[in-house]
């Protein structure tokens, strides 16, 4: 774990329906400081705030007032065009329902990202077969997501995820739709990512047995940070 | 210009797999509609611009022919007809030439003989050279009855099927109710002569003002008339069209020709042109409300493939991918369907639809027609059916790449 912070926010505060006669406060000013390296796991019950607030860090939703800074860029200031290019160089993210496009194969899914950036296939081939591998999906390369098992789905949604060498990576509980076997294989990896690449990661879970592969945990509850462990 | 080329290139990318991963049989049933739309287009276009040409065929081919001469106006007759012939048969353009006599008369049809059941009316009388005729319109094709007039016939006479009656409907408003091959007419010409006509034929071209006439032949009209070497009109036939021009100025250099009125066809089909111009305006309201149907088309079909498609347009934004490119995969696959439409649309309106009728050509009452795709209006119809693509597959795109990511994932 490096000593350099990765991700700040401070009094970050989501209201939704704010212009309605009852606004519903997701996020109450939560301040957060997250280390390079660190895998850090999001907890706490259902309406608690943790997707809100990971959708907020991983730019898929703009906060009503508050600062993030992510590898030491305000992000709240960026216009819609420029948090798109932030997502695709800086940031990645695992959905809990994997979110792979269906007309992809295994392979373009994952090169997506690349092919996004510009690259082209002679350079980024060898780094999606390596990918591919390391995730333990090689020989599955042309099939199509619709043929592989959820926890093959999960593991290429995190291959897409770290294609692109991300300075972050946000899960949104990806193994809340696993079996346990399934699921502690993408924990494995996301914990191999950490401890070989010191890899950032904020994980959103319910599950309290995952809590032995990350860093850190940090409990929220009514938008706000409760506890840490 | 490089990020916009990384754009195409992932949304073409999009698209293709789009496509070619997709359902197939939505993808032939799109290409369809967008063919049929496209032919629907093309369909009315072409009936219009056949009937254009069936009607202006007829006036060239039984009427005036590519170029016409005809006396100044006041004046009767062409003089010198026969020197005039031997001054101009010999360009290397002309194919034939024939002269017309014409003059007018009211023709009687004593049925029974007896003056009780007496059809009369007004028509014209046009005098021929049956030789030189033959080679120049080919009325010997359209008779329907009886036999082509022959040198030193006097006393016979050919009947255009619109004043003998008994033929099918006709725009000229009196006939002589039924005359065949083989009746006697009586003919009484302006000029107080009388003369008794056996019909020994009865023509149909379908050109009104060819088949609301009678034919004799010339030195039988030069007889009524006591003309020798004139004519009223000099009818001259090219090898091409294209010569028109080239023969009116040739022609006007012939000292001959100075005093009389030379036309081409294109003068003469003024009326066809007319005509055309208001079908070219029909054919363009047509045009435009066929590719409003067709913009609507494509965006109904985008529009519900982009809202089936809502969550994943989600995910290609959550990874980080610009909304220009993924609009640009929806325009692609737009282009797509509408480019398949007008391929498919023009083959098979060129060699279905076209190639059917010109075996079976559809029965009008001013010609047989097979329906003509101009290049104009082909170009024409291929602009407006890209731009109604374009703006069929850019509006719905536009509206829903646009939401928020979390809605789009919903």
């Amino acid at each position: 774990m490096g000593e350099k912070y990765i991700l700040k926010t401070k009094n970050l505060k989501k209201t939704y329906n704010i212009n309605s006669a009852s606004p519903v406060k997701a996020l109450c000013g939560v301040n957060l400081q997250l280390k390079e390296g660190e895998f850090m796991a999001l907890m706490g019950r259902s309406g608690s705030g943790k997707s809100t607030f990971l959708h907020q860090l991983a730019l898929l939703d703009k906060p009503t007032s508050g600062y993030i800074e992510i590898d030491g860029k305000d992000v709240s200031k960026l216009s819609e065009i420029e948090k798109a290019r932030f997502r695709l160089e800086t940031i990645g993210y695992i959905f809990q329902d994997y979110a792979l496009l269906p007309e992809l194969s295994v392979y373009e899914n994952i090169a997506l990202p690349l092919m996004a950036l510009g690259q082209r296939k002679l350079k980024y081939d060898g780094e999606v077969n390596k990918i591919i591998k390391r995730v333990g999906l090689d020989g599955r390369e042309n099939y199509l997501p619709a043929d592989l098992s959820g926890g093959e789905q999960q593991r290429v949604s995190i291959a897409r995820a770290i294609i692109n060498k991300p300075k972050i990576l946000f899960a949104d509980e990806p193994t809340a739709n696993l079996d346990s076997e399934a699921a502690e294989i993408v924990l494995k990896t996301m914990r191999e990512l950490v401890d070989r690449y010191q890899q950032t990661i904020i994980m959103v879970t319910h599950e309290p047995d995952d809590r032995k592969y990350v860093d850190r945990v940090v409990w929220l509850k009514d938008g706000k940070f409760y506890k840490e462990e | 210009m490089k990020s916009w080329i990384n754009n195409f290139k992932l949304s073409l990318f999009l698209a293709v797999k789009t496509l070619w991963r997709g359902d197939k049989w939505s993808l032939v049933l799109t290409v369809f509609i967008m063919l049929i739309v496209f032919l629907n287009l093309l369909f009315i276009d072409a009936i219009f611009k056949g009937i254009a040409i069936t009607m202006d065929n007829g006036k060239i081919n039984f009427q005036y022919g590519e170029v016409i001469i005809e006396p100044a106006t006041g004046d009767q007759y062409i003089q010198q007809t026969n020197n005039i012939v031997e001054a101009i048969r010999d360009f290397y353009y002309i194919k034939s030439v024939t002269t017309h006599l014409r003059t007018g008369a009211i023709l009687i049809n004593d049925k029974n003989k007896d003056g009780r059941d007496v059809a009369s009316f007004s028509a014209g009388v046009i005098g021929i050279d049956p030789q030189t005729e033959n080679q120049s319109i080919d009325l010997k094709s359209h008779l329907l009855e009886g036999r082509y007039l022959r040198k030193g016939d006097y006393g016979k006479a050919m009947l255009g099927s619109d004043i003998a009656g008994g033929y099918g409907s006709s725009v000229f408003p009196t006939d002589l109710e039924g005359v065949r091959s083989g009746d006697k007419i009586m003919v009484e010409y302006n000029n107080g002569i009388s003369r008794e006509y056996e019909i020994v034929g009865i023509y149909k071209t379908k050109n009104f003002d060819t088949d609301s006439k009678i034919i004799v032949t010339r030195d039988d009209l030069n007889s009524i008339l006591g003309t020798t070497n004139e004519s009223s009109e000099i009818i001259v036939r090219l090898m091409e069209k294209k010569y028109s021009k080239q023969a009116l100025t040739d022609f006007s250099k012939i000292n001959l020709l100075r005093k009389y009125d030379i036309s081409d066809y294109q003068t003469k089909l003024a009326f066809g042109k007319s005509i055309n111009k208001s079908f070219d305006m029909i054919g363009m309201i047509l045009r435009i409300i066929g590719s409003l149907v067709a913009g609507l088309v494509i965006f109904i079909i985008i529009f519900v493939d982009i809202v089936n498609r809502r969550k994943q347009i989600g995910i290609l934004k959550a990874i980080g991918i610009s909304e220009r490119t993924i609009r640009y995969s929806y325009i692609i696959q737009g282009m797509f369907y509408t480019l398949l439409g007008i391929i498919f649309g023009y083959v098979l309106m060129q060699f279905g639809i076209i190639g059917f009728f010109k075996s079976h050509p559809i029965n009008f009452p001013m010609g047989d027609m097979v329906p003509f795709i101009k290049k104009e209006s082909l170009k024409m119809s291929v602009i407006l059916f890209v731009l109604a693509g374009l703006i069929g597959s850019f509006v719905p795109s536009l509206k829903e790449v646009h939401k928020k990511i979390l809605l789009l994932m919903k």
